[in-house]
């Protein structure tokens, strides 16, 4: 699976103008369901929340990775967010949050839910990739390093 | 290898209990270089600490906060709770937490305030780490008699799950084989291979190399079999005979029976014997005197494999030891309160000799040599350790497999725990909403259980 088989590029925000969490996640929902046809935003914002009341998807080193399962949803999707100034997103390593991967699967995606969140946070970990998405300075250059990214494995 | 930073810095530890335990733990400690203050409700030991050991001494009672105080307890590097009372150790631990102990120990006596409720009281008492006396020494004996090389021991899920630290033999089929063409016997796994320098997380292909330990994991009814399938020394064992019935006794003669062709059990109380015989159709128990020749010979002891001295009684042990090893036992092990008469019973021959004392002051100071960290439940300072989460609605991996769950390297499902059964899973096996799951993770993949498993750690 590649993440840029699933990746929704009209939803891309390269400056999130939201500043804390669940405005954050609000913002993704609508972005994404913005250029999803027949997405719910506010279903969609609803199962984020959820999932994020079990456990931030904040996984430290400035990334989050919020995801949730959408019933009646045709196929996985995901979203790329960034904030410059950072969000505090309860995450695991106290640290301010500022790439947002968001993946949406249907309610019985099973194996390739889990897939496409260990490809995501495996890319997520090397720092280098972290260091392109920050400095993108437009929508082409994240697309170009997830390329690249998904590309080496 | 070369001394660890944090042993050259002088440390603080306050002992409570001045008992065969705590002195000896004192006076270990104190010999290297550390500062250390014995608790105890006897005045009587003073002179013993002060002028044998060269601690400084509290007299006081360690479960309540003014000798608590009067022994510097706030900020001390450990507090060791090693009464003689469990309840006065459970509750000294937890006030010398409130006091400002950075961690604490705490001794208890039984088997099953570990095996089964470790979990509940470290939490509930604030215990770092919880030890029994009794445990550590069965776990000392069988390693004795069926040749395991059982370093530690954790004991998950109430008790029905077990982690061994293990020492893998030269003769060990994980040494001589990739773990792929192992075949484990009773639903257990090989979790990791653990040297000075590493911790692997094995694949299929890997093997253990010479004078690797070996992290294993199994059902607590079938980790003895697995162990022994990987210890080398699968050799047969006829009979074992034990003297004495005592609650360690049966601790020791559980573990055994299921590997040994007989097992004799001594007691000479009669009303113990027949309960005993009545709770173990399987063992022969014989009422009778093991200080009584006769009874020895009577019971084969020429023939014996092992002869076990059990009774509680340093005196008692001590003859019935020289009895068996006069009438031809092949080989004797002795449990021996005081430590201070080691040598003598090493003077009679009797080499294998267990210390209660001894084998918990190793355990505590294996604790503190190993950076305050167990060395099971956080593997080479943390590099692995495990972790026990829920299943949630939410949660990505409700309804995964097993296999599509195990993708990366370095997370392992090891057991799910669900209607109180505790399973070690196989790769097609599917997680549901409301299962219980032990993990062993690598630090490299706590993100991915963050992830896939979010919610509170249970362990």
């Amino acid at each position: 699976m590649k993440i840029t088989d699933i990746l929704v590029r009209d939803a891309l925000v390269l400056d999130l103008a939201s500043a804390e969490k669940s405005a954050v996640l609000a913002e993704l929902a609508g972005a994404l369901a913005a250029a999803e046809p027949g997405l719910d935003a506010e279903a969609l914002l609803q199962v984020l929340s959820e999932r994020e009341k079990l456990q931030s998807t904040g996984i430290g080193d400035g990334v989050a990775i919020p995801h949730g399962k959408l019933p009646g949803l045709p196929r996985l999707i995901a979203s790329f967010a960034r904030s410059r100034a950072g969000v505090d997103f309860e995450s695991i390593d106290g640290q301010a949050t500022h790439l947002f991967f968001l993946l949406v699967v249907p309610e019985h995606a099973g194996g390739q839910h889990l897939k496409a969140l260990a490809r995501i946070s495996r890319f997520l970990r090397d720092a280098e990739f972290r260091k392109l998405l920050e400095e993108a300075e437009t929508p082409e250059d994240v697309l170009r390093a997830i390329e690249d990214e998904d590309a080496k494995f | 290898m070369p001394d660890l930073p944090h042993r050259m810095e002088a440390r603080r530890y306050v002992v409570m209990g001045a008992g065969e335990v705590g002195r000896y733990l004192a006076q270990t400690l104190s010999l290297e270089g550390h500062s250390v203050t014995l608790i105890d409700v006897d005045e009587g030991k003073r002179v013993v600490a002060e002028e044998q050991l060269e601690v400084a001494f509290v007299h006081g009672n360690g479960s309540q906060l003014p000798a608590l105080e009067a022994a510097g307890v706030a900020g001390c590097d450990l507090f060791v709770a090693a009464s003689s009372s469990d309840e006065a150790n459970l509750a000294a631990s937890l006030l010398a937490k409130r006091v400002g102990a950075q961690r604490t120990v705490v001794r208890v006596s039984t088997a099953e305030d570990i095996t089964e409720h470790g979990r509940i009281y470290e939490e509930t008492f604030s215990a770092d780490l919880m030890l029994s006396t009794q445990l550590l020494t069965t776990t000392r004996i069988v390693n004795m008699v069926l040749g395991y090389n059982t370093i530690d021991i954790e004991y998950l899920a109430q008790g029905r799950l077990q982690v061994r630290k293990t020492h893998v033999d030269p003769g060990s089929i994980l040494q001589r084989q990739k773990l792929a063409d192992v075949k484990l016997p009773g639903n257990g796994l090989v979790l990791a291979f653990i040297s000075n320098e590493r911790l692997l997380v094995p694949t299929g292909d890997d093997r253990a190399r010479p004078g690797d330990d070996a992290l294993i994991f199994a059902p607590a009814e079938s980790i003895d079999e697995l162990e022994r399938h990987i210890s080398g020394h699968a050799t047969h064992i006829g009979t074992v005979v034990i003297a004495g019935g005592g609650s360690t006794a049966r601790e020791v003669a559980k573990r055994l029976a299921p590997h040994v062709s007989q097992l004799k059990i001594i007691e000479h109380n009669r009303k113990r014997a027949e309960e005993l015989a009545a709770d173990h159709p399987g063992y022969q128990v014989i009422h009778g005197d093991v200080t009584d020749p006769s009874i020895l010979v009577e019971e084969g002891i020429g023939g014996a494999s092992y002869f076990v001295a059990l009774t509680g009684h340093d005196e008692t042990n001590l003859m019935a030891c020289l009895l068996a090893q006069e009438h031809g036992a092949r080989r004797i092990i002795a449990l021996v309160d005081r430590s201070d008469t080691s040598t003598l019973w090493r003077k009679v021959g009797l080499l294998d000799v267990v210390s209660p004392r001894m084998v918990a002051a190793a355990q505590i100071t294996e604790y503190i040599d190993n950076g305050f960290q167990r060395s099971i439940m956080s593997i080479e300072g943390g590099t692995a350790r495990f972790v026990q989460r829920s299943v949630f609605p939410e949660s990505p991996a409700a309804g995964a497999t097993l296999a599509e769950i195990s993708v990366p390297r370095g997370l392992i499902v090891a057991a799910i725990l669900r209607d109180g059964i505790a399973t070690v899973p196989r790769g097609n096996d599917q997680l549901v909403a409301g299962d219980d799951v032990i993990l062993f993770v690598h630090q490299s993949e706590l993100s991915t259980v963050h992830l896939v498993f979010p919610g509170p750690d249970r362990i």
